[in-house]
């Protein structure tokens, strides 16, 4: 069996396991003798029940859903309003120019300070998660998109016009197409913070979602439901970078892969 | 071919063509100084020169990619944005698109000229069959071997059955058996197509195999330094081309020929290097 394991591909996989078995196990012995102070701390043993009865009872599945119906719209606004400027932008050099510097201005903003603005203008609502959501995932998206419009290879646009083809041609079967790994690639970046997006977004003002539950816990100090909720939203995001990189590969399926 | 190539239409006509561009210091620099060339309908020609000569970007000027900034380019007696003769262009390059299969790659040109998608796959597939690449027409580009991948350049060219073909080195990372597969194959196909071909090379023994005729570019401004007419019988066999007496012979005119500009792109290229280094 043991064996079998060391031959294997989930051997990275074993040993993760391994290591959370043996961190919790730590974590639980020395809350057991009465080193780690277990209302700071929580347990894993009071964590994992939590986590049980969360499921259990049901109680956080609408979090769960909300939270990721935002991040949801927010990966899908910002990747689609991203490609849509990047195109422009690469088309009519002009604007590209004109709004470069304010656009860079822009991404090297802190967008989490902005959350306060869209609370005030959204107020606490689904929108605001999703606006924060998607400004984002607009960026990351729009930089890379930009770069890929920016980068078709000269030589291929060359053989496409002599190949006769028009403008509308060229950009639909060599430019839109030589985007798609930039833009994937921005993807599984964007998943994240678009989660990323929606739960400060909670934090800062909600009725639900896995952020607003974190925020409500460690306001009563209940440090186990926000340790659940981490542990959730860990695994979550595990789960979608799974699923994106999976996506990723099909879409891409005609570049060597990289190991 | 050779004899009645005398009485044949001009396909393709240069009239003093000169160009400059302006360098990244922000030099003017004459590449090409009044190039004239008439070439023939049918006819194969090689353009020779040494690296950095210019002679791309004469051929980018030929099939009018580049406006030159002085003479005209004719194709048919037509200025080339109005030509009606199809060109094909098959460059050093790796121009197929990565995220088409074979099959899909080879029709593009089709695809572009708005053909059916039943008739572009058909035409598509009848060529991956001529050339041997049946069993390929589902895969991607990055899964095949380098020859491969310009066998499937050549036919995708060939599939817009373009009057003219342009190739600038087309074979030049390409291994020494695998080029000499793909020069014998180009022979075979312009026999049957009599298409005309303008091919750019830097390897004589290459441009002796393959051309009717051979145009000896000088080094910067590229100015016509010799012609050379290619007298070997056709059909050729190239590796024995290369042990003709008459091969040697001319392979050694040219040679001597174009030695001084080989060693002046030498010492500019050494020059150059050295002045970026410092």
């Amino acid at each position: 069996m043991l064996k079998k394991i060391f031959k294997s591909k989930l051997l990275p996989q074993f040993y993760l396991i391994l290591f959370l078995v043996i961190f919790f196990g730590i974590w639980q012995f020395f809350v057991n003798i009465g080193s780690i102070n277990p209302f700071l701390f929580s347990s894993p043993i009071d964590i994992f029940k939590d986590m049980f009865n969360l499921f259990a009872t049901g109680e956080i599945w609408p979090h769960i859903f909300v939270t990721l119906y935002a991040s949801f719209w927010g990966v899908v606004i910002g990747t689609v309003s991203g490609i849509i400027v990047a195109f422009i932008f690469g088309n009519i050099k002009i604007l590209a120019d004109i709004f470069d510097p304010l656009f860079v201005g822009l991404y090297g903003l802190p967008k989490l300070a902005l959350g306060p603005l869209f609370i005030v203008w959204f107020g606490i609502s689904i929108t605001a998660k999703i606006f924060m959501s998607t400004i984002m995932v607009f960026f990351l998206v729009f930089f890379n998109a930009y770069a890929g419009f920016r980068n078709v290879d000269v030589n291929l646009i060359n053989m496409m016009k002599l190949m006769g083809a028009n403008r509308l041609q060229i950009i639909t079967k060599l430019t839109l197409p030589s985007c798609i790994p930039w833009i994937t690639a921005s993807l599984r970046a964007g998943v994240g913070a678009a989660v990323l997006g929606t739960i400060v977004g909670e934090y800062l003002g909600a009725v639900q979602g896995l952020g607003w539950m974190v925020m409500t816990a460690g306001g009563v100090y209940n440090i186990t439901r926000v340790l659940s909720c981490i542990f959730i939203l860990m695994i979550l995001m595990s789960l979608l970078d799974f699923s994106v990189k999976k996506a990723e590969a099909i879409i891409l399926k005609w570049r060597p892969a990289v190991d | 071919m050779n004899e009645n190539l005398a009485e044949k239409a001009v396909k393709l006509s240069l009239q003093n063509i000169s160009h400059s561009y302006t360098d990244t210091s922000g030099q003017s620099m004459e590449a090409i100084n009044n190039i004239s060339l008439n070439i023939k309908d049918g006819e194969f020609v090689a353009i020779v020169g040494s690296s950095g000569c210019g002679k791309s970007t004469l051929l980018n000027i030929m099939c009018g990619i580049l406006e030159p900034s002085q003479g005209s380019v004719l194709l048919d007696g037509h200025a080339l944005k109005n030509a009606k003769s199809k060109i094909g262009y098959i460059s050093q390059m790796d121009t197929l698109l990565p995220w088409r299969r074979v099959i899909k790659n080879v029709a593009l040109g089709l695809e572009i000229e708005g053909k059916s998608k039943k008739e572009r796959l058909q035409i598509a597939k009848e060529l991956i069959e001529t050339s041997g690449l049946s069993g390929f027409e589902d895969k991607y580009p990055f899964e095949l071997s380098g020859g491969m991948r310009k066998r499937v350049i050549i036919i995708r060219a060939l599939a817009q059955n373009p009057d003219v073909i342009f190739m600038d080195e087309p074979f030049g990372p390409l291994d020494i058996f695998t080029k000499t597969m793909l020069q014998q194959e180009i022979l075979k196909i312009w026999s049957e197509h009599k298409n005309t071909i303008i091919y750019i090379t830097h390897d004589i023994a290459e441009a002796i195999v393959l051309a009717d005729r051979i145009i000896l570019l000088s080094y910067r401004p590229a100015t016509i330094k010799a012609e050379y007419k290619v007298e070997l019988p056709r059909p050729r066999i190239i590796e024995e081309c290369k042990y003709n007496p008459y091969f040697l012979e001319l392979e050694k005119e040219i040679w001597d020929t174009i030695k001084e500009d080989v060693k002046i792109a030498q010492q500019e290229e050494f020059y150059n290097n050295a002045k970026k280094n410092i």
